[in-house]
């Protein structure tokens, strides 16, 4: 409906708007100045909003324009339409804005630290006299995303209704953000959510910002406004230190860390990052007693709570990546290691009930044989740091773990999303939500709604968008619609045909998206174990991945190649985030090698967030195996290469 | 400027600013579907399109050099025999690109396709690796567009009936 109708304005009578951003930031704006534009050009400033600008977004707010601050780099001061989209590119470089770096106070009161939270079980021992400490850090850096391509919203007046067309994630938040500012009823906007397939956040937030400035523009000049932008956006700086206690045979004992989380110039949700992250910074081995501690801090850079799976990944990576440090602390190979110190059951926790570690040591057993793992390890192990033999390093590492999807039960309990689902007077099962429409995931959920329902032959399940439907089912971040929302959609199904006996349909349930009757704040969402291979040879220092091999299990409904391809961008997306380089070379290129196992415990799951903490930990492994100065850092670059193998000959 | 070109087999004259870049020339004055995106010139790879046969970044094109030219997008590419080739090739070899880069996929693997078709020498494995590059998405590691690009070279050539004979 939303193409047709596009299509069916004329383009002569648009206006196209672009942003105009600050050359640097944070930064305090002083003066912006700007040649007389001609009439066919207009702009939308803070002043066009008598009542503010900044909407709500879960429980923080978000300034769609600011004119007197910048906190971070893509953040837009104003915007500038005009005839098309050229000429208004031209026009934008008429617009002087003069910034001056903010005081050491204001920068200080505004990235100040935030909220902290803390995990515990077990008694440490008090005499640790005789144990061995093993301790490692991993950082996580930031990295900005610019979005490849530009994304476009699109805004134009029907009677009294206002129309958005964008890209987006989250419907509601949109719908919810133009009605605030614009001061318009909620029911007045109708929002038309055009085919989502960004991979990062640019789909969550950015939309919201793009469609506050249209809608405004649209109102202002009266006529259909689009405005094509960047989107901005950037992963969290994630900083872990650990400290392990552990026996003399190698087992670990008790264990500390410390997270910081850096999330961004505008609260989102704190705790759930800090939930999410603390779920992620749980050891997968036996331990006697864990403390955690995660606190969160402001930081000159886009809102960063969701971006991908984090902080959980990055959590569950400084958990792999130590225990590899533990392993070649007793000079072992990972997979020896972890033969003893890995088995029997993870304790139940607040955060995850306990987990199964024998049969991520079932899940790991085949692709260690394929890999051929502990040949090529040891064989690795001779040659660390040496570049004088062969014009390049090899290195292999292994990782394992379990993954989560979807928000915590507490905030499921907070914030309350919805799906609807309806029987028919013909019989047929219609689920409305308001996820972005994809069709393996359409598909996906019709399958599951005819075996949940038991549909005859002659009705059908129909999974519909909600274009012009108050309906909320929250933004699809983090797994969400993988992760709670299939088991939620069950037992609606169940409902709905026990309401069928005792009357006609049609029926209606309106249920909740998320689990808020979890005992743990999360439940498991399937496991993964990974092994990665690379090289890096000593005129480039690039760290080149010649080949990966993963084992993840698979819900039974899932489709077995939709699986295929998302895991393989999750493995490569993953690598290219940590500075990580694909073989090109014709006689080896780089090969991703994926074992699904079917997971009969779940008819649907989402391992991603936790295999992008797994790609995370092996490569740093691996990394270590080539050069042992490098460190647990990413994104990694060929200058830290340099100066650690550098630092390596300083010593040796 | 004015300008005549081929789009999809079809026959279109335009009136459009002479620089104005091909893939919005396509979705603004020609609508083609599948060209939602504009990246400015970022190389997302995303807007590939074949400009006489040949894989071309639509982003980078502008609109002067395209006067008299034939090109093909993945909306009319797709209902062609040709595209069979690809669409088969993907099955067999049990790979599924994501539904975002797919236009530009398969416009790429037929641009290579079409380079070697007719010839009758080997798929040089480094050329087609490199050309791999191009599209900026991670849904599919390169040993898998290689054989995607092989099998779909066969397909191609049996249905074609083209012999091969290998140079000695």
């Amino acid at each position: 409906m939303a193409e047709h109708m596009r299509s069916s304005l004329n383009k002569s009578s648009k206006s196209y708007g672009t942003l105009v951003f600050p050359a640097s930031a944070p930064s305090r704006i002083t003066d912006i100045r700007t040649a007389e534009p001609d009439s066919r050009y207009f702009t939308v400033r803070t002043s066009d909003f008598p009542d503010g600008c900044s909407f709500p977004f879960l429980s923080g707010t978000i300034p769609a324009l600011s004119e007197d601050r910048a906190l971070h780099p893509g953040q837009p001061i104003m915007a500038i339409f005009g005839p098309d989209h050229e000429s208004v590119i031209l026009a934008r470089r008429s617009f002087k804005v003069d910034v001056v770096p903010l005081a050491a106070e204001e920068y200080e009161s505004t990235f100040a630290q935030g909220a902290s939270d803390s995990l515990s079980w077990g008694n440490p021992k008090e005499d640790r006299e005789g144990l061995r400490l093993v301790s490692s850090t991993y950082k996580d850096e930031f990295h900005y995303h610019v979005s490849p391509v530009l994304i476009s919203c699109e805004c134009w007046i029907d009677g009294e209704k206002l129309h958005v067309e964008v890209p987006t994630q989250w419907p509601a938040n949109v719908r919810r953000a133009v009605a605030a500012t614009c001061q318009m009823a909620e029911d007045a906007v109708i929002v038309h959510q055009m085919s989502v397939m960004q991979r990062y956040d640019e789909d969550l937030i950015w939309p919201s910002i793009m469609a506050v400035i249209t809608a405004k523009a649209c109102q202002k000049a009266g006529m259909p406004c689009v405005l094509r932008s960047h989107a901005y956006s950037a992963s969290p700086t994630v900083e872990i230190h650990r400290n392990t206690w552990c026996a003399e045979d190698g087992s670990p004992v008790d264990e500390e860390c410390e997270a910081v989380l850096h999330l961004g110039a505008w609260e989102l949700d704190d705790r759930e990052a800090m939930r999410q992250c603390l779920a992620g910074l749980e050891p997968v081995y036996n331990l006697q007693s864990f403390r955690a501690e995660v606190s969160v801090r402001r930081s000159p850079t886009p809102p960063s709570t969701f971006f991908r799976g984090s902080p959980f990944s990055e959590a569950a990576a400084s958990a792999e990546i130590h225990a590899t440090r533990i392993a070649s602390s007793l000079e072992l190979p990972f997979s020896k290691w972890k033969s003893y110190a890995r088995t029997g059951k993870r304790p139940f926790t607040d955060y995850m009930p306990s987990v199964d570690l024998d049969s991520l040591q079932a899940l790991s057993g085949p692709i260690i044989e394929e890999s051929d793992f502990n040949r090529k390890w040891a064989s690795y192990a001779t040659q660390t740091d040496d570049f004088s033999l062969l014009s390049f390093n090899r290195g292999i590492a292994l990782a394992e773990g379990v993954s989560v999807a979807g928000f915590s039960t507490s905030f499921s309990r907070e914030h309350s999303f919805q799906a609807r689902l309806t029987l028919t007077e013909k019989q047929n099962l219609t689920l409305l939500t308001s996820f972005p429409q994809r069709d393996a995931y359409a598909a996906l959920m019709k399958k599951m709604i005819e075996l949940e329902s038991d549909l005859g032959e002659d009705n059908e399940a129909i999974v519909l968008d909600n274009d012009a439907v108050m309906l909320d089912s929250g933004p699809d971040v983090l797994g969400r619609a993988m992760g709670h929302f299939p088991s939620q959609l069950s037992s609606a199904c169940t409902k709905l045909r026990l309401q069928e006996k005792e009357g006609n349909p049609p029926f209606s349930i309106v249920f909740s998206a998320d689990e808020e009757l979890m005992p743990c704040e999360f439940e498991p969402s399937g496991a993964a174990a990974l092994v990665l291979e690379l090289r890096m040879d000593s005129v480039s220092f690039t760290p080149t991945v010649v080949e990966a091999w993963l084992a993840t299990t698979k819900g039974t409904l899932n489709n077995r190649e939709a699986c295929l391809s998302t895991m393989r961008e999750e493995v490569a997306s993953a690598l290219a985030e940590c500075g990580a380089k694909p073989s090109e070379d014709p006689a080896r290129p780089f090969k991703i090698n994926i074992t699904l196992q079917d997971d009969t415990g779940h008819t649907v799951t989402d391992t991603s967030s936790c295999v992008r903490g797994l790609v995370k930990a092996a490569f740093l492994s691996a990394l270590g195996q080539c050069v042992s100065q490098v460190g647990n850092r990413l994104p990694v670059s060929a200058a830290d290469i340099e100066k650690a193998y550098r630092n390596r000959e300083g010593k040796s | 400027m004015r300008i005549e070109l081929t789009v999809d087999g079809k026959y279109l004259a335009l009136s459009v600013s002479s620089d104005k870049p091909l893939d919005l020339l396509l979705q603004e004055d020609v609508e083609v579907r599948n060209l939602r995106d504009h990246c400015d010139g970022a190389m997302c790879g995303q807007c590939l399109v074949l400009l006489d046969d040949k894989a071309v970044f639509s982003c980078l094109t502008p609109a002067f050099m395209v006067r008299g030219r034939t090109i093909t997008t993945f909306d009319g590419f797709q209902r062609t025999r040709d595209y069979r080739d690809i669409e088969k090739a993907f099955a067999s070899c049990h790979i599924r690109p994501c539904e975002r880069c797919l236009p530009a996929r398969v416009m790429l693997i037929e641009s290579i396709v079409r380079r070697y078709e007719t010839g009758t020498g080997e798929l040089q494995d480094a050329e087609v690796l490199q050309e791999a590059g191009l599209v900026r998405c991670h849904c599919l590691d390169s040993a898998a567009f290689l054989a995607v690009v092989r099998e779909a070279l066969a397909n191609r050539r049996k249905r074609k009936n083209v012999r091969r004979t290998k140079i000695s």
